[in-house]
C-alpha cells in the first residue's frame, strides 16, 4: 500500500490486469485528495451515487478529512471496514467492494456495493408442489440467506462462513440450529470445507465430491435441495445444510435414502394419502430397477413360470423377432436413453417434436416391423416412467436397471435376487457421518417409522429422528 | 466400521438360519425313516436345538465381552480351543457345500432346467463372498431388511398349503424301537446345528436388558412356524410325503389357481433363494472367524485373500467332486454333528453351572 492516492489507484488497477471495468475515481474533499476503485459491472450506481458521491461531493467543510470523519460524519453507509494489507484490498475489490484510499493513509475503507444479475425466488422445476411454499433458492448466496432466515427467527442459527477456491474464491456458508445439529458433525464438516485446496467451485456439487466419505460412489451420500422449506425442514431434524454462491442447490446432510423418498408435498398433505403415495413410490423404486431385468430373465430362462396365458400372450407378441430377448432389451433401453438425454438438451419446443418421433414414431414402427416386441416396450417404458416416481434417486436407478437387465439377461431370476441382495448389503454397510444409510429400515428404528414408509399426522411425532444424534430429541410438547 | 449387532438382528439371524435348512429336503427324509414319527422327531430335535441356543445366550449372559474362543481358551486351553476352532471351520466348510448341492438341485429341479452348476456357483460364491466381507453388521442389517418379506412368503406358502388340504388326519404312529428313533435323531443330526453360528457372533451382540428374551422370541416364533410347516406338509401329502423333497414348493403345488395368479410356487422359490444366499453369507462369514481365530491374522489383506481361497477351495471341493463330498458327508457328517450339536453345548452347560467367578468378564475386553 502507498501513501499516495494515485500510486494506489494505478498499482490496483495493474494487479487486476488494468481490466476494462476496473474503474478510478479521485475527487477533492475538504482539504483531501480521494481516491475510489471498484468493478463498474458489478456496482450498485444506485447506493454509490446516493450513499458515496453525493455526500462526498456536498462536504463543504475545508478541513483534512480523515477515515474517522469520513466513517461518521460523511458516508451514508453503515457497513465500513478497514483493510490494511495488500491481498485484502485486492480480494475484497474481487469481491466487488468499493475501496476508498485516502491521500497520506497507508490502508483503505471498504464497502460491500455488489449488485450480481440476481434472478427472483420462483418455483425450482425440480421439485413442484401442488400445496405448499412455492418459493426456490436462486444463485445469490445473499438472497438464499435471506430466505432460510425468513424461516428461522432465533439466535439459535448459526452460519458459518468459508471461502473456497483460488481463483474463484467461493462463499460456502454452513447452517446449523444450536443445540439441535451434532457439534462433532459441524466439526467434521468444518474441516472438510477448509482443507478443500481447489482452483475454483462453481457449484454445490463440487463441494460434495469433498465431502463424500468411502467408495460407495453408486450411492447418493448427500441430499439437495432447491426449496428453502425442505432445507428448514431438514435442519429442524438436527441435519446440517451447505450453501454455495452461485448455486441454487444446498447440500443437506448427514443423509439417508429414506429421505428422497418423502417429498415436500408430503407434509401439506393427508398422511393417509401420504402413506398411500409412499408405497407407490417405493413401487416404483422396485420396478424402476428390477422389472426389466426380471421380464428379461422370465423370457429366457423361466417362461415355463409364467402363467399360461401371459405366456402365450407375450409368445404370440414376441413370434418372429430377429434379435435375441437380450439384445431387443438393450436396444430399446439405450433408444430411450437417447431419446431421454435429446429431449432434456434440445429447446423445449424441438423437443417435444423428437419425443413424437421418438416414442411414436420410432416405438410404433419399430413394433410393426417386427425389430421389437411391444412387451418390451412396455416394460422399458414402465421402467422409466417409475423412474420419476423419485426424481433424486433417477442417476443411482438407472445405473441399477442396467446392471439388473445384465443380471435378468444372463443369470435369470437367481442373477435377479443375487443383486438385489448384494446392493441392499452394500447400502447397509454405508454408515456416512455414522449414519445407517438404510435406517430407519435396517436397522429398524421405531420411532423414525413414524415418518418413513408410513406417515403418522404431525402431531404424533414428538420427536427428532433419531437417526441425526441430536442433543435435543424433543420435538413437540405435549 | 462398528461390528455390534442388536439383539432383534441376532434373534432374525436365528429365524432364518432355524428356517434356511429345514424347508427342503428334511420333512421327506425324516417321514421316509420313520413315517409320522417324524413329527415327533422334528419336535425333539428342535426343542434341543433351541435348548442348546438358551445355552449359548446364557454363556453370553456370562461373559459379555469375550468371544466364544477366548472364554473356550480360558479353561481349556488354547491349542484344545484351536482343535475345536478347527472342527468348527470344517462344519462350516461342509455346511456351505452342502448348501450349495442342496440347492442347485432344488433350482434345477423347480426353475432351472439344464442348468449347470458352474453357472450356479458363478452367481452364488462371489455372492456370499461380498456377503461376508462387508462383515456382520450390514450382513445383520440386510437380513432386517428382508426379514419382513420372507416371514410374509413363507406365511402365504403355509396358508395356500393349508387350503389345499382336503380333509385333516390324525397321524398314525407307527410302533417304532428307541434304537430306530435315536438312530433316525442321529442320522439327521446335521440338520440341527444351526445356532452354531452363534458361538462365533457372540462377542459382537450388544447386551441391553432383556437382549436374551428378544433373541428368543424370534426363535420360538420359528419354531411355531416350523411345526405349522411340518404338520401342513404330511397333511397334504400323507403317506408319499417322502416322494417330495422340495417340501417349500411342494407344500403349494396343489393351490396353482387363486383367481387369475397362477403359478404360486414362485412366492416359495423366491423365499429359498433370499434365503439361500442369506445362510451362504452367514455360514461364510462364520468360515472366516473360525479360520481367523486358528490362524490369527490381523489384517484386512490377509483377510482378502483368505476370502480367495476359500472361494476357491469350495469351488474346487464341490466341482470336482459334488457327489462324493455328499456322500461323505451322509455317512460322516453326523459324527461331527455329535461332536459340535451335542457334546459341546452339554460342556458349556456345565461350564456356566460350575464357574462362579463371573466379576472379571463383565469388563470391556480390549483387543
Amino acid at each position: 500500500m502507498f501513501f499516495h492516492v494515485e500510486e494506489n489507484l494505478n498499482y490496483y488497477k495493474s494487479k487486476l490486469n488494468n481490466s476494462f471495468d476496473v474503474c478510478t475515481r479521485k475527487l477533492k474533499v475538504g482539504q483531501t485528495e480521494i481516491g475510489m476503485i471498484f468493478i463498474k459491472s458489478m456496482m450498485d450506481k444506485e447506493i454509490f451515487v446516493n450513499s458515496v458521491m453525493s455526500p462526498l461531493q456536498d462536504y463543504d467543510k475545508k478541513e483534512k478529512v480523515t477515515f474517522k470523519i469520513l466513517e461518521n460524519e460523511i458516508l451514508k453507509i453503515f457497513e465500513l471496514e478497514r483493510v490494511e494489507t495488500e491481498d485484502d484490498v485486492i480480494t475484497k475489490l474481487t469481491q466487488n467492494n468499493l475501496i476508498i484510499f485516502l491521500e497520506g493513509e497507508k490502508c483503505a475503507l471498504v464497502t460491500d456495493m455488489e449488485k450480481a444479475p440476481v434472478r427472483t425466488p420462483a418455483e425450482p422445476p425440480t421439485s413442484s408442489v401442488i400445496r405448499g411454499p412455492r418459493e426456490g433458492f436462486v444463485e445469490d448466496i445473499k438472497s438464499n440467506i435471506a430466505l432460510l432466515r425468513l424461516r428461522f427467527k432465533t439466535e439459535k442459527l448459526c452460519i458459518k462462513n468459508f471461502e473456497v477456491g483460488r481463483y474463484t474464491k467461493t462463499k460456502v456458508c454452513l447452517f446449523s440450529l444450536k443445540g439441535i445439529a451434532d457439534e462433532n458433525l459441524i466439526k467434521k464438516i468444518s474441516k472438510k470445507l477448509e482443507s478443500i485446496d481447489i482452483d475454483g467451485i462453481v457449484d454445490s456439487h463440487y463441494i460434495l465430491s469433498f465431502l463424500q466419505e468411502g467408495r460407495g460412489l453408486l450411492f447418493k451420500q448427500i441430499g439437495a435441495t432447491e426449496k428453502p422449506d425442505i432445507v428448514a425442514a431438514k435442519m429442524l431434524e438436527g441435519r446440517i445444510a451447505i450453501m454455495v454462491d452461485g448455486s441454487p442447490i444446498v447440500l443437506t446432510l448427514p443423509f439417508v435414502f429414506l429421505e428422497d423418498l418423502q417429498a415436500s408435498n408430503d407434509y401439506y398433505s393427508n398422511p393417509l394419502y401420504v402413506t398411500f403415495m409412499r408405497i407407490i413410490r417405493a413401487l416404483g423404486i422396485v420396478l424402476t430397477c428390477i422389472l426389466p431385468g426380471v421380464f428379461l430373465s422370465f423370457r429366457l430362462y423361466h417362461y415355463k413360470a409364467l402363467p399360461l396365458k401371459y405366456l402365450i400372450t407375450v409368445a404370440n407378441s414376441t413370434q418372429g423377432l430377429p434379435f435375441s430377448p437380450f439384445i431387443e432389451m438393450v436396444f430399446i433401453l439405450i433408444l430411450f436413453q437417447i431419446l431421454y438425454e435429446v429431449s432434456l438438451r434440445l429447446p423445449r419446443y424441438l423437443g417435444i417434436a423428437t419425443s413424437i418421433v421418438g416414442a411414436l414414431i420410432l416405438g410404433d414402427t419399430g413394433v410393426k416391423a417386427g425389430l421389437i416386441s411391444s412387451p418390451a416396450v412396455i416394460i422399458i417404458a414402465m421402467s422409466m416412467i417409475a423412474v420419476y416416481t423419485v426424481p433424486d434417486q433417477a442417476p443411482q436407478l438407472t445405473v441399477l436397471r442396467v446392471i439388473f437387465i445384465f443380471l435378468g439377461g444372463t443369470l435369470g431370476l437367481l442373477g435377479v435376487v443375487a443383486g438385489m441382495i448384494y446392493f441392499i448389503n452394500e447400502m447397509n454397510a454405508l454408515n456416512f457421518y455414522d449414519t445407517p444409510y438404510l435406517a430407519p429400515f435396517s436397522p429398524k428404528i421405531n420411532s423414525d417409522l413414524k415418518d418413513a414408509l408410513t406417515k403418522a399426522s404431525i402431531t404424533d411425532m414428538c420427536e427428532r429422528p433419531k437417526v441425526t444424534k441430536t442433543k435435543n430429541k424433543v420435538r413437540l410438547s405435549k | 466400521m462398528r461390528q455390534d449387532i442388536t439383539a432383534r438382528q441376532a434373534g432374525i439371524l436365528c429365524f432364518l438360519m432355524m428356517l434356511s435348512s429345514k424347508i427342503l429336503a428334511l420333512p421327506s427324509l425324516l417321514y421316509k425313516d420313520v413315517g409320522y414319527f417324524a413329527m415327533i422327531i422334528f419336535l425333539m430335535l428342535l426343542s434341543m436345538e433351541v435348548l442348546f441356543l438358551f445355552v449359548f445366550i446364557k454363556l453370553k449372559e456370562k461373559y459379555i465381552n469375550l468371544s466364544f474362543f477366548d472364554i473356550l481358551s480360558k479353561f481349556l486351553g488354547k491349542i484344545i480351543t484351536k482343535i475345536i476352532y478347527f472342527l468348527f471351520f470344517v462344519y462350516f466348510l461342509i455346511a456351505v457345500v452342502h448348501l450349495i448341492y442342496d440347492n442347485f438341485i432344488y433350482l434345477r429341479e423347480a426353475i432351472f432346467e439344464n442348468a449347470k452348476i458352474e453357472k450356479f456357483l458363478l452367481i452364488f460364491l462371489p455372492i456370499i463372498c461380498a456377503l461376508s466381507y462387508k462383515g456382520l453388521n450390514s450382513l445383520a442389517r440386510t437380513a432386517e431388511f428382508f426379514y419382513i418379506f420372507i416371514v410374509f412368503g413363507f406365511i402365504c406358502c403355509l396358508v395356500l398349503g393349508a387350503s389345499s388340504i382336503s380333509q385333516f388326519t390324525l397321524p398314525i404312529f407307527e410302533n417304532l424301537s428307541i434304537t430306530t428313533i435315536l438312530n433316525t435323531s442321529f442320522k439327521n443330526i446335521f440338520w440341527f446345528g444351526d445356532f452354531i453360528f452363534f458361538l462365533m457372533i457372540i462377542d459382537k451382540i450388544k447386551v441391553k436388558n432383556g437382549f436374551g428374551k428378544t433373541i428368543m422370541n424370534y426363535v420360538w416364533l420359528c419354531f411355531v412356524v416350523l411345526l405349522i410347516f411340518y404338520f401342513i406338509f404330511y397333511q397334504v401329502y400323507k403317506n408319499t410325503s417322502f416322494m417330495h423333497n422340495n417340501a417349500i414348493t411342494d407344500i403349494i403345488a396343489f393351490t396353482n389357481q387363486v383367481e387369475n395368479i397362477e403359478k404360486l410356487n414362485l412366492i416359495a422359490l423366491l423365499v429359498v433363494m433370499f434365503i439361500i444366499f442369506y445362510q451362504g453369507g452367514v455360514l461364510f462369514y462364520c468360515l472366516n472367524e473360525s479360520f481367523s481365530k486358528i490362524c490369527t491374522y490381523t489384517n484386512k489383506i490377509q483377510n482378502y485373500i483368505l476370502f480367495v481361497l476359500g472361494t476357491i477351495i469350495v469351488f474346487l471341493l464341490f466341482f470336482y467332486s459334488s457327489q462324493k463330498i455328499h456322500l461323505y458327508l451322509a455317512n460322516y457328517g453326523k459324527y461331527l454333528g455329535l461332536l459340535i450339536f451335542l457334546i459341546l453345548p452339554i460342556y458349556l452347560i456345565f461350564q456356566i453351572n460350575f464357574d462362579k467367578n463371573k466379576k472379571i468378564y463383565n469388563k470391556k475386553v480390549k483387543k
